[in-house]
């Protein structure tokens, strides 16, 4: 089963230059993030959603088939998560049994 | 700060910047705060400075520098480069240390090997240490205003020690060398 990925709650975001400054207040740290990290995380805004719903937005975004964004937004999420900007639902719901 | 990366007031949106064509690898840079860092810390840097407690600033910054050292077989003393620090302050910026000069960070000899060599003092030595090889670093920690702080005071003078080598373990655990801003 894919994974799907939720917002984490609380996040504090700034624009920062060409960049932009997030909080979590997951992790406790602050981050730098590009606007493909940060577009990632405007889209789980409103709802959670796995590789595939999030490539599907991004691609009217950016112009690009979805299929050619899966695998650069696949390889992103262990990232996210370790930074404690998204959850990873799986993991959430088995830490619940 | 807010919780969207798109304000309903200055309409900022990440996805609104997305250059068409193109999606770059998402990228997540996390800052290191000085306080987390030195939280366990605190206390052993305090204890390190010549006079006034030393406090951590949240807004300091820690970077990388190399190790140096005089070996003979396993006796050894390890030194901070002045150069290497100086060379990180900006134009009018102070050092507790000077170029030239190395600082004793670690000593490990036994009998009368080294012993002219402190933990904490500063020397001009001739010949210079040698980097050592793998490289081996330790953690500098630079404040908000680029100055070098190191064991600087809290009253601002450029005077100072290091820290002694139990400190800067404290910083990265059992391997304080690779650790990096």
């Amino acid at each position: 089963m894919r994974s799907v990925y939720s917002r984490t709650d609380g996040l504090l975001v700034a624009p920062v230059g060409h960049l932009w400054a997030i909080f979590s207040p997951t992790s406790g740290e602050t981050a730098l993030i590009n606007d493909e990290s940060a577009a990632i995380l405007e889209v789980l805004e409103s709802g959670p959603s796995g590789t595939s719903g999030v490539c599907a937005a991004l691609a009217k975004d950016s112009s690009l088939d979805a299929a050619r964004l899966n695998s650069v937004v696949d390889e992103a999420w262990p990232r996210l998560v370790e930074s404690g900007l998204v959850i990873e639902l799986r993991d959430a719901l088995s830490k619940l049994k | 700060m807010n919780d969207k990366t798109h304000d309903a007031d200055n309409k900022v949106s990440a996805r609104r910047r997305l250059v068409r064509g193109v999606f770059a690898a998402p990228a997540v840079m996390t800052l290191v705060s000085g306080s987390a860092l030195a939280a366990g810390s605190t206390s052993c840097v305090a204890r390190q400075t010549q006079t006034q407690p030393l406090g951590i600033n949240p807004a300091d910054t820690w970077v990388r520098l190399p190790l140096y050292e005089f070996r003979n077989g396993n006796n050894y003393v390890r030194f901070i480069s002045g150069s290497n620090i100086v060379a990180l302050l900006p134009a009018g910026g102070v050092s507790f240390i000077q170029p030239g000069q190395f600082q004793c960070v670690e000593k490990v000899a036994s009998g009368s090997n080294y012993s002219g060599y402190s933990v904490g003092s500063s020397y001009t030595p001739n010949p210079t240490p040698t980097a050592i090889s793998p490289a081996a670093y330790v953690a500098v920690r630079v404040d908000s205003t680029g100055k070098v702080l190191g064991g600087e005071l809290i009253n601002g003078t450029n005077s100072g020690s290091a820290m002694s080598f139990t400190c800067w373990n404290s910083f990265g655990g059992a391997n304080p060398f690779g650790r990096q801003a």
